[in-house]
């Protein structure tokens, strides 16, 4: 297991992680600051470019901020089990019926008792399958 | 140097650099920085996402040892089966020798039978209150958190080498491999979920088509973990071969299938199977072929391909294509819709190519978690 020895030990170590991104909002602080203060000076085009460059930098450190929240957020969830479908259909008068997979279900074994026509025998598993929920479109 | 350009921020210094010379300085020290550094701070970052990766299978890992602790306890008469299963996680079958490959083929059979019936004693003997069906799952959920377990341990090594020998060939070979590895742990979650509830898988398909031409006639045991049945499709005498479900197992096919043939002549022996597909290509399209349709680890197709040509028979495949998760995560719709297509498939081919009163022979492989 890791952690045992000091060499073997991986950690996500975000404060070196945090120190850059830091680094960089002090840069493109300091970069917008003297983007405004150029601009007062009539110097318009290098202070529109500090500008930019500025808010690219702020961008950038925003960007990693949401990546790594999607990563903590992914790392921290327990993966969520399938969601899956049996399918049954009665011997007797072929109605058929879904409901959510129960434990010890299997296809062409018995399923529960027919809900119409009440013949008291069981109706046959035809398949047991993952439903996918349908895609919620965009705009 | 350090001192003027605080003065100059504070706007104190005596000689004020303009905010141009400024500027032309930060972009000197980074330049400098990463001509100097730049190497090591992509590596830096490449490391990092390795991390997260590594971390993400240890989970991965973790969640397959717990479900199989679990699982164990449902069914076991010990209190902790856990000393048990982490044998288990780690158990590993020797390959044969292959310098000299004559007679290798039947030494691996002999090998991996050993080492099936070994664990399968061990886990009747912990799981002693499990069924037959329910032990099968047991071992196939093992066998999955072992593989989990084999992933992690592989990716930790690289990582490790990659970090102790500073080798960027390595560490980029192994970012590259990344996606490719979270995929598979992926699958790997995804059959835990199928054998911890006994869901079909989509590696079934091959033995629910098998199932689907069977019923409503009754299958009888045949060799080991196989069963046969017989039916008739359109005049014609169809023997029908698969693995005993519904637990989890795919049983030994080329054995069942000598013993088979060994009794009869087959005027047409169809196999039909999962088979992995390319990207790009629909899940559920069923294509076909000549051949041995079945995958694994050699030695039933070296035992159906000896049979077959001992007998001269015909050996058609039929194949319904599926991605690597597909084939050991829950069937999804469009795999079963494969499953019809190539069931109805095999009834056209049987009646194409076998005169009335003919003898076929269809063998459906597959792993039967959850199929009858």
């Amino acid at each position: 297991m890791p952690g045992n020895n000091s060499e073997e030990k991986y950690d996500l170590n975000i404060s070196f992680f945090f120190f850059l991104l830091g680094f960089l909002v002090m840069i493109s602080a300091f970069l917008i600051y003297s983007g405004f203060t150029n601009m007062q000076q009539s110097y318009t085009l290098p202070g529109a470019i500090s500008i930019g460059l500025g808010v690219l930098g702020l961008a950038l450190v925003g960007y990693n901020l949401l990546k790594l929240q999607g990563r903590l957020s992914t790392m921290g969830a327990a993966p969520a089990g399938p969601q899956v479908v049996t399918k049954q259909k009665c011997k007797s008068c072929g109605h058929e019926a879904s409901r959510p997979f129960k434990e010890g279900d299997f296809i062409y074994g018995n399923g529960d008792a027919c809900p119409k026509c009440g013949s008291g025998e069981s109706m046959l598993i035809r398949s047991i399958f993952l439903h996918k929920p349908a895609k919620k479109r965009g705009l | 140097m350090f001192q003027l350009l605080i003065l100059n921020l504070l706007g104190q210094a005596e000689l004020p650099i303009d905010i141009g010379t400024l500027m032309n300085l930060v972009f000197l020290i980074l330049f400098l920085m990463f001509i100097v550094w730049g190497q090591r701070i992509q590596i830096y970052i490449i490391m990092k996402d390795i991390e997260f990766v590594l971390r993400r299978v240890d989970l991965m890992k973790d969640e397959g040892r717990k479900m199989s602790l679990e699982k164990l306890k449902k069914h076991s008469a010990v209190p902790d089966p856990s000393a048990f299963l982490d044998r288990m996680l780690d158990y590993v079958v020797i390959e044969p020798v292959s310098m000299d490959p004559s007679g290798v083929v039947w030494k691996l059979d002999h090998l991996l039978k050993t080492a099936e019936d070994r664990i399968k004693g061990e886990i009747k003997e912990v799981a002693s209150r499990a069924g037959d069906s329910e032990r099968e799952n047991i071992s196939n959920l093992l066998e999955v958190a072992a593989t989990l377990n084999l992933l992690y341990r592989i990716l930790r090594h690289y990582y490790i080498m990659g970090k102790k020998t500073g080798n960027q060939i390595i560490i980029i070979q192994l970012q590259a491999l990344l996606p490719e590895i979270m995929m598979q742990a992926d699958a790997l979650m995804g059959a835990l979920y199928a054998y911890t509830y006994g869901h079909p898988i989509g590696d079934g398909a091959g033995a629910l088509v098998a199932a689907n031409l069977g019923y409503p006639n009754e299958f009888k045991n045949t060799g080991r973990d196989m069963e046969v049945c017989e039916t008739e499709v359109e005049g014609r005498k169809v023997t029908v071969l698969k693995s005993r479900g519904p637990g989890a197992t795919v049983g030994y096919p080329g054995d069942a299938t000598q013993e088979v043939i060994k009794k009869r002549k087959f005027d047409l022996i169809i196999m039909v199977d999962a088979g992995l597909k390319l990207e790009g290509e629909k899940s559920g399209t069923v294509f076909e072929g000549i051949g041995a349709a079945i995958g694994g680890i050699g030695t039933e197709k070296f035992k159906i391909e000896e049979a077959v040509a001992r007998k001269k028979s015909k050996l058609y495949g039929v194949i319904i294509r599926m991605s690597l998760k597909e084939a050991i995560t829950p069937l999804t719709e469009e795999v079963l819709k494969g499953v019809e297509t190539a069931t109805a498939r095999v009834r056209e081919v049987i009646k194409e190519k076998v005169p009335e009163k003919g003898k076929v022979l269809v063998i459906g492989v597959g792993n039967t978690v959850g199929v009858r």
